[in-house]
């Protein structure tokens, strides 16, 4: 939950390399070319196919198939339950779930931001103040206990309500950052330019700022997507998300109170958790790519590193 | 522990209540008063004796502090004539208050409290009590009591100390527990035969069922409020596998009286008794193909275009039950019904239940030492708050039976248990005959025991208590458990 | 003022009282008598005054110190009841944060310094880890060390036969309850640490001038320690005041898993039965501390890079 600010950190210094006009064909051989972005998009592809088929190919991920806690075998690769329904069937089907709540959390998330970051910025004046008071009073309340206090007491019904609050609370952090960044580029020539020339200030954000920002708002949306499918697991875990829901956090939430492990079913408990790991793990690293991209300094320095070790 | 009261009525099997502070009790006035003999030889931890005063004096700080009184007992009055008689009348027949009265009143010591000025809020670090233990140490993960030396009854208590601990939540609890750490608790562990049982020949699990589990239909709802539709469901499920697949076996099957055995067996009709739920799902469907319900094409049934779907409501932090609920799904669905399982939060739950706002809810009732308590609050609609009010009395499902209640009068009319057992036996049929709720099994009620340690605990074959640790149930078994050397 | 205001506010916008909670809660036990419901409402004084008059209660207490009654740990005073676990959540915490604050930025600023193979293979791993659920590893490894190989006690902050002291075999005890707790904690927040500084150094290092120390002949080592690392360390600093701030809040999972009696816990069990008057006292000592802790960083800023003293 530490890492948030670190890539906007980072970036804010270099914002002109980013800035500039850049060349479509030029960024896509850029993206190719980190290793870190392409093993990232892979993983994350094979979850997105998981998550888009499985539900169609597994209708009843909840069925009773086999006998209770099977270990793995060639019927069922990852065992069953203690229900006795296919572990393998439900992290499948699973995958929708989570990755539907955390991309849409996250979305919310940086939209909000993103309107209260960039808008705050451009208007100026006192709604900028009042924006920026909010963002600061929701960046103090911690989001875990906060969301905690709310889904105790929402009736959960669906992933709706576990979207809204993860997005309700998770948004204030990029929107500091993005704010901070608008701030800088207001003040850049081009904009300046567009704005005595007297173009719309709407129409400056949408063609001059917004494009320049698209890393960092990327960059935001995929934090916040991480950000909130941890955050679901740990609602989950604490049980206070919908149990219906077929979310990795759910099961292992389920896997967790059937005492899985202590009845030695590892292998209910390990396969969701590490899958969300995995998730997480390729869109950190996607992000790490695009850090690459935004800050061509870490990719030179990384190039120049082989003469500076002969020099010592 | 610290403080007791005067009997010790038994959960887990209904009978003779044993004396506590008291040795014996009487009824008169038409069950508006009733006489306590005490004990002679029982004295407070300070050394001062425990007489009828004390009871009296208890009895009057109900009646004078209504936040104390939490049973709501109509108390009119109460005297002690002599040391060893306490008598305290009510503004109306009390009869089946015993429990309260007698069970669940501890009796405080006059000469401390009396000094107390705010009785309600004021901490009491070294409480002065008459029971077997008294308090040692006081952590923020422990509780630790001392046996108290002076105690009256002959030889008890065997265990010198008892130490209680506290747990952020069931799975730390259960880890210390499985480990072997933990001598006595009352947990829900899943998988209990292979994470504990099997793991020491001397873990033993006593399981002394004191509730039941059961589907709470909504009568003011249309379609659950159907007999047929109730029928039906119950025909589908398949009791025997959700028990086993979820309790290890352990939630003994109910019979159709609904009636917990073998607590209430004093009272139980003899040719139900040994009766057991149905599992058929031929009949389930003829049942609802009968009350004019056509199976559609996608498998479930409808009538006047309307499908048959059912929502059950249950906390989510319930596991047990949200896995017995998700094997019911699927059972039900191989008899053209559509479950679907609403999780929510305790508290959005608890209000749901409360204010008749669900169609069907899973939920356990019981507890009480008392038949006629149980049946009140499971079907029981006398003097109910009106429905749209919240309802904390019981029977949140609105049964409404006239017949059921002139019958639960009758045996609140009288003390005398044979009595009141046609009455019993008239409403165990009614049950039987209308599903007022859905009984799924008796609720399992685990007490995990490390032999290597102690003994002489609760058994269903020897249930002089209920293994759980609710009070007073608790201090009467840990004085009773012994130490194994 | 705001943030008081909110942590009055908050706990009462969720539905649900406290007496409900405490009535199902005895439920559970049989059907609570009659007159429970009245009985507990005036035992916990709850009920007078409409919200405003307990608005005005609310900030007369706290001018006075007093942050009410728990109703969790009734009759207990809230300010008691906290005071029993901060302390608990403050060390063991507040420890692992700096020690994962110190190894990760340490490792990073290796790893953005050199070029190593053992450093290079390190990154990815911490990215894992930072992707894990938190409570998915601490459970692992609760099972592994404390079950399977039983080199670590199992829960708690000391052993419960011990009663809290400061004598050797308490302290004793709470640091061997410690142990893995902290580890958990340390290893889920270093790859975050890590990242930040490494890529922090990297862009140091094309700084203008790192290159004109390293051309006049300065060593590596010697650029690092001096120069290049005190920028590099700046953004750190800030995320690791933050997350000093959030050391309060951040542990309420662990010290779920670990049965840990922190913060966290009383947080848990205040919302479980909303506890209004200790729910506000513990968002009440958040928020002081991450206030706090945002007054330490513009500190601390001015201290180390007198550059950035402008506002943003």
């Amino acid at each position: 939950m530490s890492t948030i600010p670190t890539t906007a950190a980072v970036g804010a210094d270099n914002l002109a390399d980013a800035g500039g006009r850049r060349d479509l064909r030029r960024t896509l051989r850029r993206l190719t070319s980190s290793p870190q972005m392409v093993v990232g998009v892979i993983v994350l592809a094979i979850f997105v196919i998981a998550a888009i088929v499985g539900p169609i190919a597994i209708p009843n991920p909840d069925a009773l198939v086999g006998p209770s806690l099977a270990p793995p075998s060639l019927q069922f690769p990852l065992g069953t339950t203690q229900s006795g329904q296919s572990v393998l069937s439900q992290v499948i089907v699973s995958a929708q779930g989570t990755l539907i709540v955390g991309f849409a959390a996250g979305l919310i998330a940086t939209v909000i931001g993103l309107i209260v970051g960039v808008g705050g910025a451009f208007i100026g004046g006192i709604a900028d103040d009042v924006l920026n008071l909010i963002t600061n009073v929701v960046l103090v309340i911690p989001a875990l206990p906060l969301v905690i206090v709310i889904s105790a007491n929402l009736a959960a019904k669906g992933y709706t309500t576990s979207i809204i609050v993860i997005a309700v609370t998770s948004w204030a952090g990029g929107a500091r950052v993005l704010r901070g960044l608008t701030l800088s580029m207001r003040s850049r020539d081009y904009v300046a330019a567009a704005r005595v020339s007297g173009e719309r200030t709407w129409r400056i954000v949408v063609v001059e700022v917004l494009p320049n920002l698209l890393a960092f708002i990327l960059s935001s949306f995929i934090f916040s997507v991480v950000f909130a499918i941890l955050t679901q697991a740990g609602l989950a875990f604490i049980g206070l998300d919908s149990p219906s829901d077929q979310t990795w956090g759910n099961m292992l939430y389920f896997a967790q109170n059937s005492e899985a492990l202590s009845s030695g079913a590892w292998w209910w408990f390990v396969p969701p958790g590490l899958a969300i790991a995995l998730v997480g793990t390729a869109l950190t690293l996607i992000n790490l790519g695009l850090d690459s991209i935004i800050n061509p300094k870490l990719r030179a320095a990384v190039r120049t590193r082989r003469p500076r070790k002969d020099a010592s | 522990m610290i403080y007791e009261p005067l009997f010790f009525f038994n959960i887990a099997k209904a009978g003779t209540p044993q004396p506590w502070l008291a040795k014996s009790y009487a009824w008169s006035n038409g069950g508006k008063t009733i006489t306590f003999t005490m004990r002679t030889n029982a004295k407070w931890t300070d050394g001062q004796a425990v007489t009828a005063a004390d009871v009296a004096y208890t009895f009057n700080l109900l009646k004078s502090n209504p936040a104390l009184n939490s049973a709501g007992l109509p108390i009119d009055s109460a005297s002690a004539p002599n040391a060893t008689t306490a008598v305290v009348n009510f503004t109306q027949s009390s009869y089946a208050a015993v429990d309260y009265i007698a069970g669940s009143t501890y009796i405080l010591p006059q000469h401390v409290w009396s000094k107390i000025s705010n009785p309600t809020t004021t901490l009491n670090p070294k409480p002065v009590g008459s029971g077997a233990y008294t308090v040692q140490s006081v952590t923020g993960q422990a509780l630790t009591l001392k046996a108290n030396p002076n105690y009256y009854m002959a030889g008890l208590p065997k265990v010198k100390s008892y130490r209680f601990l506290y747990f952020n939540g069931n799975q730390a609890a259960n880890l210390a527990i499985e480990n072997g750490q933990v001598d006595w608790a009352n947990t829900y562990i899943p998988n209990i035969d292979t994470v504990y049982k099997k793991k020491n020949p001397k873990f033993a699990v006593s399981n002394t069922p004191v509730a039941i589990t059961s589907l709470v239909p909504n009568f003011q709802d249309p379609v659950v409020s159907q007999l047929p539709v109730r029928q039906a469901i119950s025909y589908a499920l398949d009791r025997d596998t959700i028990s086993k697949t979820v309790y290890n076996g352990y939630a003994n099957p109910i019979s159709t009286s609904g009636l917990i055995s073998p607590n209430f067996d004093n009272v139980a009709d003899p040719t139900l008794k040994d009766s057991k739920f149905e599992f058929s799902v031929s009949k389930a469907k003829s049942t609802l193909e009968s009350a004019g319900y056509t199976m559609g094409s996608d498998g479930f049934f409808a009538k006047d275009g309307k499908e048959l779907t059912l929502t059950v409501q249950v906390p989510s932090g319930y596991t047990d039950y949200v896995q017995a609920l998700q094997i019911m799904v699927q059972q039900l669905k191989s008899a053209g019904i559509n479950l679907v399982v609403q999780g929510e939060s305790v508290n959005a739950w608890t209000s749901a239940f409360y204010n008749g706002q669900f169609q069907l809810l899973m939920t356990y009732q019981g507890f009480t030492s008392s038949p006629y308590v149980y049946y009140k609050t499971l079907i029981g609609s006398d003097g109910l708050p009106p429905i749209g009010q919240e309802d904390t009395a019981g029977n949140q499902g609105r049964y409404t039976n006239p017949e059921v209640d002139t019958l639960l009068q009758q045996i609140a009319s009288t003390p005398d248990v044979s009595a009141q057992k046609p009455s019993f036996v008239q409403i165990q049929q009614i049950f039987a005959r209308d599903l007022p709720v859905i009984p799924l099994f008796q609720q399992q009620n685990e007490g995990t025991f490390n032999g290597n340690h102690i003994t002489g605990f609760p058994t269903p074959d020897n249930p002089y208590a209920s293994s759980g640790q609710q009070q007073p149930n608790v201090g009467w078994v840990a004085m009773h458990l012994t130490p194994v050397k | 003022m705001g943030a008081l205001t909110l942590n009055f506010f908050l706990p009462r916008l969720v539905p649900g009282d406290p007496v409900s909670i405490l009535i199902a809660r005895m439920s559970q036990n049989g059907a609570p008598p009659p007159g429970e419901r009245a009985a507990l409402t005036k035992l916990l004084g709850l009920g007078h005054g409409n919200l405003f008059v307990q608005y005005g209660q609310y900030l007369d207490q706290l001018a006075h110190g007093n942050l009410g009654i728990s109703v969790t740990n009734f009759p207990e005073p809230v300010t008691q009841v906290i005071a029993s676990g901060l302390p608990w959540t403050l060390t063991l915490v507040g420890v692992s944060t700096v020690l994962s604050f110190v190894i990760g930025t340490g490792l990073g600023a290796l790893a953005g310094w050199r070029s190593n193979r053992f450093l290079t293979a390190l990154a990815p791993a911490t990215t894992f880890l930072t992707a894990v659920p938190y409570f998915w590893l601490a459970l692992l490894f609760l099972y592994l060390f404390g079950v399977i190989w039983q080199v670590a006690p199992l829960n708690g902050g000391y052993d419960s036969s011990l009663i809290p002291a400061f004598d050797g075999p308490f302290i004793l005890s709470a640091i061997s309850h410690s142990i893995i707790p902290a580890l958990t904690i340390v290893l889920a927040q270093l790859g975050g640490w890590m990242l930040s500084m490494r890529n922090m150094t990297l862009l140091t290092r094309s700084e203008d001038y790192v290159i004109a120390a390293s051309a006049k002949g300065l060593t590596p080592r010697r650029i690092l320690m001096g120069y290049a690392g005190r920028n590099a360390v700046l953004p750190s600093v800030t995320g690791f005041a933050i997350s000093l701030g959030f050391v309060v809040s951040g542990s309420l999972i662990m010290e779920i898993v670990f049965s840990y009696p922190g913060i966290g816990y009383l947080l848990l069990q205040a919302v479980q039965n909303s506890d209004y008057a200790q729910m506000q006292g513990i968002f009440l000592v958040i928020t002081l501390a991450v206030l706090g802790a945002n007054f330490l960083v513009d500190i601390l800023y001015g201290f180390v890079d007198p550059r950035t003293r402008q506002s943003a």
